[in-house]
């Protein structure tokens, strides 16, 4: 069975103000998936900073090797026309992640979801005012036709 | 703009040797010299191209601060600025300048990592498949070094030196006929560049081209007079057209201009006996004993060609020039070379000198089996059948003399009238050898002799 070999450190927070203590394990992990599922998700590569740092000698030899291995693999198959598409439709930020070879194709993508967003939103806008003035004008009618009844 | 691709500086060498003893031409060696590299780094080309990489927007400045530091010689800092990152965070052109820093550092083996690493998210990087191919050279992986270089001529690449390797890598590897198109591109990119030539030569001449190598070559030496190497070529092609004359001709131009290989010196004397030129020959091979590397084995051949031609006086020049350097050969060699001297002096019937001189030949190696039964024929022609008979039974034991061995011996007891000991050998001869041709008809004819004597003796009686 494989040692389990943990490493600390303090993680500061973005802010810069606060800083936590995070385990992580420098061992035993199969890297290679790691890195896949991180790259898979559009995680950035920086996810392994934690373990390089904390680890330092302590880390499983061949682990960043192999963990790169995974991310490539990983984020070759996120950085795809059609997911950055369905990020821009969901109207999601462009993520920093994807290689300078598989960007303009992802960020085509993300480009073109956001536009559609944008249609769909400005439609559902429309859509919205419309049924707004319409119910403005059946109320108004129906006023005068009451009052005309009267 | 067009990228700007980093250039590595390695230059492969062709050079090329010759063997005309062989009358074909070797294949070419190469050396790779890596010489000062040259770094210029990539630029930013706006559309992407998979063929090409050109670095990220966001790269420039980095790019430009690289650039200072590679300007100013600081490749290790370079190398720590790249480093900072993860490799997946570089663009394909970054990775490549990583790469062909680590290989101009020598460091091969992360050279090698990351040229794969850009192949793996650009397979069809061209500059990426011929530095490792180059990378592949330098290690002598020749294998993995023809696979990169032929998937850059495959992509498009249409650099010269591709080209070249490919054709050396084909050559070595399969033959002439996979080589010479490659030649051909690469000299038709780069039409003075000499190695593209003389490897196209080499293809050629190995492919038996002779025509085209020949018209090749007389292109070349048109353009390089003073070279030796071509005048070589010129010699081999000859020869193989067994056109003598020109072959020696161009010999002769090739020692002219410095060329003194022992095998070419060796290979004009020849030719020159050959020709009937027997003072330029004795000259040549004077030359050439002179030298630690001269080869008693080829000295033998011209012996036994001037013995046959009977050119004493020749053989006699040349066997004092041997002599001269008989303490740079082995036993068994100075015993050819006495041999030989025996053999000079029986012609100049000087017997008693020619005993001595089979003497001190078999002293020197008493398995001369060539020997033995040149000293035996000598002897039994001067009637001491005793021990002419000894030395062709020593000659029997030994496997590559021992039929010429019986049949000396069958005709020593012959000329002794010993016609019931010549029979029985030479029966056991044709049941050792029956195909032996001549054997069975001296049977009969001993057989007939030895029943006429019969008869004869009955009659007497």
């Amino acid at each position: 069975m494989k040692q389990q070999i943990f490493g600390l450190l303090i993680a500061a927070s973005l802010s810069g103000c606060a800083g936590s203590v995070k385990e992580v394990s420098c061992a035993g992990l199969d890297w290679e998936d790691f890195g896949y599922q991180t790259g898979k998700k559009g995680k950035s590569v920086r996810t392994f900073d934690p373990y390089r740092d904390g680890c330092g000698e302590n880390l499983e030899p061949g682990a960043m090797n192999q963990y790169l291995d995974g991310y490539t693999r990983g984020i070759i198959e996120f950085c795809t026309y059609e997911n950055g598409y369905e990020l821009g439709s969901e109207n999601k930020a462009l993520p920093d992640v994807c290689p300078t070879e598989l960007k303009p194709a992802f960020a085509k993508g993300h480009s073109v979801g956001i536009i559609e967003f944008r249609e769909k939103l400005s439609k559902l806008k429309r859509f919205n005012e419309d049924e707004a003035s319409m119910q403005e004008r059946t109320s108004a009618e129906k006023a005068a036709d009451t009052s005309y009844g009267k | 703009m067009s990228i700007r691709r980093t250039v590595l500086a390695a230059a492969l060498f062709l050079t090329y040797t010759f063997s005309l003893s062989e009358g074909t031409a070797a294949a070419p060696q190469f050396e790779i010299k890596l010489g000062k590299p040259e770094f210029v780094l990539p630029q930013f080309t706006g559309p992407y191209q998979e063929r090409e990489a050109s670095i990220a927007l966001e790269e420039y400045e980095t790019a430009e601060r690289l650039r200072e530091l590679l300007d100013a010689g600081k490749r290790q800092q370079v190398l720590a600025e790249l480093e900072k990152f993860y490799s997946i965070e570089l663009s394909p052109a970054m990775l490549m300048l990583q790469a062909q820093i680590y290989f101009s550092l020598e460091m091969y083996d992360k050279a090698e990592a990351t040229y794969l690493e850009v192949l793996k998210r650009m397979p069809q990087l061209i500059r990426a498949h011929s530095d490792l191919g180059q990378l592949y050279l330098v290690r002598e992986q020749p294998q993995k070094a023809r696979h990169h270089f032929a998937r850059a001529v495959a992509l498009g690449s249409n650099e010269a030196l591709v080209h070249g390797q490919l054709a050396y890598l084909n050559l070595t590897q399969y033959g002439p006929y996979s080589a010479i198109s490659s030649y051909q591109q690469a000299a038709a990119l780069e039409p003075d560049n000499f190695q593209w030539q003389q490897g196209l030569l080499a293809a050629l001449i190995q492919a038996r081209m002779y025509d085209a190598a020949e018209a090749l070559l007389d292109e070349i030496t048109a353009r390089k007079p003073n070279m030796p190497e071509l005048w070589l070529n010129k010699a081999t092609l000859a020869l193989h057209k067994e056109d003598y004359r020109r072959a020696l001709t161009s010999l002769e131009m090739a020692l002219l201009l410095g060329n003194e290989d022992q095998r070419n010196l060796q290979t004009s004397a020849k030719l020159h006996l050959q020709l009937g030129s027997y003072d330029r020959a004795m000259a040549l091979l004077e030359k050439s004993f002179g030298r630690n590397d001269f080869d008693i084995a080829s000295v033998t051949e011209y012996f036994t060609w001037l013995s046959h031609l009977e050119l004493w006086d020749d053989l006699k020049k040349l066997l004092d020039i041997a002599g001269k350097h008989l303490d740079k050969l082995k036993p068994a060699q100075q015993s050819r070379y006495y041999l030989h001297m025996a053999q000079l002096e029986v012609q100049r019937k000087r017997f008693t000198q020619a005993d001595q001189m089979f003497n001190r030949s078999l002293n020197l190696d008493p398995t001369n089996g060539e020997c033995l039964l040149a000293y035996a024929e000598f002897l039994t022609k001067q009637k001491d059948y005793i021990r002419a008979e000894l030395l062709y039974m020593r000659a029997d034991a030994l496997s590559s003399v021992e039929k010429q061995a019986q049949l000396g011996r069958a005709q020593l007891y012959i000329e002794m009238q010993n016609y019931k000991s010549a029979l029985e050998l030479l029966r056991q001869i044709h049941q050792k050898y029956p195909d032996s041709a001549g054997v069975k008809d001296n049977i009969e004819i001993i057989e007939n002799i030895i029943a006429l004597d019969k008869s004869n003796d009955t009659k007497l009686r």
